[in-house]
């Protein structure tokens, strides 16, 4: 299972060190990418990763946008395992034909010329010259007062070919690692969902990377002591997560899932169950009842009155 | 670039100091110029110049009023690289932190990676160019060896050194068949483990992507260790922070590493930057404030008052790593300013640490008791529920509730952008 994600690991570790960079040496932050070669296969899927050179900056916030011909080329999937990325504001996602948003953090901060955001998967769908760009960039300098530092930009030209090496094909890697244990929190707070009670998670994927997350409320009855999780009813969910249930007597159960399908599970325990719906109520009360009973029988029951 | 920087300092500082006359031609002029001994010389067809070549010497000069540092070396400008060891089969995968020079002074032209075979060398020296990492290959597995990296200036002088890492390689060995496999380095569980300083006794805890992972505290010689073990192969952004006696929290020191399975990585020579604190909000001008914090014992501490101009001070740590200046503020102007510090104890220097900031005006108020910076909830932390209630007001439009508390805790512009989500990375304690 290790080895399994260590190749993934090392996918991007080739993408990273092996393929072709279309980045520059200059002093500014620089948003380039890399691709394993100029030319890329018809009608099957390859990947192009998005990276940034902080160019001996610190840096901690960073967004923009990634743009390519939607007529050219098909955008399959976005992967973000093993991102410099620790949370993202915007995750990166299809915004418009041909255009990919994102936005994240990294507390603490990143220094380093090859800082690795994401990878979008295309399928090139006609022949020909094309263009993967990125613009409305804007990098933050990890400095404590949101300051923006210069950025540059390095497109990359790729072209389509049917003779393009069969190494230049995306190949999913087999992953059957789940994303890493997560918390969930209770939230209430005045300024989010008007002070309404809100959940907030998130985990992170080192095989493909996180593709979303689900949510689960179930109102346990009393006397039931165990759930099927299978049954659970999952909403697509996002955090910050309002609750449906305000009186917080559900537990809450929240999915993450990876690309590959592995999903792990955590749970937030109701905070406001009634005194009748605690097990240990119920254990104190029978042991009370049955010392009762046995006082009232020894005392009453055990003898009859000899006269 | 340093031979050049001090050549233009003698001709430009030392001359109008002299304020001697000027010599000129008609191809060119030669202001104040001053007499100087093993003077060197160039000329061309149309002029001749006489120079020498000089370093300004490290000193202090001091009466009971004032006291004047000079040289740019003598406040130590680059800090020392955290280095990062994975091994593997026969090689052992490096990687460090870059060493950040200040504006002036060093410029990090490369790096160049010392190995022995012997704790504490002698290393045997190979560049390895301006990069971050660097793979030691044709090692002998099960062998332990040791690593160290120096960063460069651009005359291949060494101007930082990191301190040592170990690492052993271990070879795969084939598992299964026979019921006797497994076994080999590369089989077992993956781990890293983290060494460096703090401060005398803290609690140091460590974030894994920003989330948190472990915490220690650190021994009376602030030196402290975490392990982690059984975690998955991948790159991950570890961040460390401490908290003081006072409670104060240092800055986040984070690295991005590379783990691969099985291996048991070592990530040493961590220093964190030193904690700091003032005394007051607005400090009367000509009074001085208090500057304080804590860092590792016997440590050199260097404060850094940010105004126009950037000012230096320095102090020393007690044995307990506490430190403490009066900055006497005469010199500063009317108006906001920012300290910072960092720390130097031997060759380790820290990068310099969270800035506090303080006014300087016509009377002496105290600091006013309010949440931290980017503490949204003020809960003392900030975290995953900061980020939260700030991302849920992201791309929408502000209640005037919360433009309040954007005013207060974050860039103050009134609206949610990525600048505030900056702001809130830099002061993360996960």
């Amino acid at each position: 299972m290790r080895s399994m994600l260590n190749k993934q690991t090392m996918l991007i570790f080739f993408i990273i060190s092996v393929t072709f960079f279309s980045y520059s040496r200059v002093h500014a932050a620089e948003f380039y990418f890399g691709a394993r070669g100029t030319e890329v296969p018809i009608r099957q899927f390859f990947e192009v990763g998005v990276f940034l050179n902080t160019n001996d900056k610190t840096i901690n916030a960073f967004e923009g946008e990634i743009t390519f011909p939607s007529d050219m080329v098909t955008l399959g999937e976005v992967r973000d395992g093993n991102s410099m990325v620790s949370l993202w504001v915007e995750k990166p996602h299809l915004t418009s034909p041909g255009v990919v948003s994102f936005s994240g953090i990294t507390p603490g901060g990143f220094s380093g010329p090859q800082g690795y955001l994401f990878s979008l998967i295309f399928e090139s769908t006609d022949f020909g010259t094309f263009t993967i760009e990125s613009r409305n960039e804007n990098v933050y300098l990890n400095d404590g007062e949101g300051t923006k530092t210069e950025v540059t930009r390095s497109p990359i030209t790729l072209t389509a070919t049917l003779t393009s090496s069969t190494e230049a094909i995306f190949l999913s890697v087999r992953d059957t690692e789940p994303p890493e244990s997560f918390s969930v929190t209770l939230v209430t707070d005045s300024h989010v969902f008007d002070g309404k009670h809100t959940i907030v998670f998130t985990t992170q994927d080192k095989g493909g990377g996180v593709s979303g997350y689900q949510v689960a409320e179930y109102h346990r009855p009393f006397w039931k002591f165990s759930t099927d999780v299978s049954k659970l009813s999952w909403v697509t969910a996002q955090s910050p997560y309002l609750l449906h249930d305000q009186k917080l007597r559900s537990v809450v159960y929240v999915k993450a899932l990876d690309y590959s399908g592995n999903e792990r599970v955590s749970v937030l325990y109701p905070q406001g169950i009634q005194w009748y719906e605690k097990y240990a109520i119920w254990c104190i009360l029978g042991l009370l009842i049955l010392l009762v009973s046995s006082i009232v029988i020894r005392l009453y029951g055990g003898k009859k009155k000899k006269y | 670039m340093r031979f050049r920087f001090f050549s233009v300092l003698i001709i430009t500082l030392l001359p109008v100091m002299c304020l001697a006359e000027a010599f000129t031609s008609s191809n060119f002029t030669l202001l104040d110029p001053v007499i100087v001994v093993e003077a060197g010389r160039s000329s061309s067809a149309s002029f001749e110049y006489y120079s020498s070549t000089g370093q300004t010497a490290i000193g202090e000069s001091s009466t009971g009023s004032f006291v004047y540092r000079s040289g740019f070396l003598y406040f130590p400008s680059i800090t020392t690289p955290v280095i990062f060891s994975n091994p593997g089969n026969a090689q052992v995968i490096l990687s460090w932190t870059p060493a950040v020079a200040d504006d002036l002074g060093f410029t990090v032209a490369g790096y160049q990676i010392g190995q022995s075979t012997v704790s504490g060398g002698p290393y045997s020296f190979s560049n390895v160019g301006l990069v971050l990492a660097s793979t030691r290959t044709g090692l002998t597995n099960n062998t332990p060896y040791y690593f160290i990296v120096r960063a460069l200036d651009s005359f291949g002088n060494s101007i930082a050194t990191s301190t040592q890492v170990s690492a052993t390689p271990v070879g795969t060995t084939p598992g299964g068949g026979g019921g006797g496999g497994g076994g080999g380095g590369q089989t077992g569980s993956t781990s890293v483990t983290f060494l460096g300083r703090a401060y005398p006794n803290s609690t140091v805890t460590l974030l894994k992507d920003a989330q948190f992972s472990a915490t220690t505290v650190a021994g009376p010689d602030a030196k402290f260790q975490i392990t982690l073990t059984d975690i998955s192969a991948g790159s991950f952004i570890f961040s460390l922070y401490s908290d003081d006696l006072h409670g104060n929290r240092s800055s986040l020191l984070s690295f991005p590493i590379a783990l691969t399975s099985g291996a048991s990585a070592t990530v040493s020579g961590i220093f964190l930057s030193p904690t700091i604190a003032v005394d007051k909000g607005q400090v009367k001008k000509g009074e001085t404030i208090a500057i304080f914090g804590q860092s590792a014992p016997e440590s050199q501490i260097t404060i850094s008052v940010h105004s126009n101009e950037e000012m230096f001070v320095q102090t020393n740590s007690d044995e307990d790593g506490v430190y403490l200046y009066n900055f006497d503020t005469t010199p500063l102007e009317y108006g906001q300013h920012a300290t910072k510090s960092r720390a130097t104890l031997n060759t380790e220097v820290s990068t310099f640490g969270k800035s506090v900031a303080f006014a300087v005006g016509t009377e002496t108020t105290p600091i006013d008791a309010v949440c931290g910076r980017a503490d949204l909830n003020c809960d003392g932390r900030v975290n995953l529920v900061d980020f939260s209630i700030l991302a849920y007001w992201y791309r929408r439009t502000p209640s005037a509730a919360f433009i309040e508390l954007e005013r207060k805790y974050l860039n103050g512009d009134g609206t949610v952008t990525l600048a505030d989500f900056s702001i809130m990375a830099y002061y993360w304690t996960g």
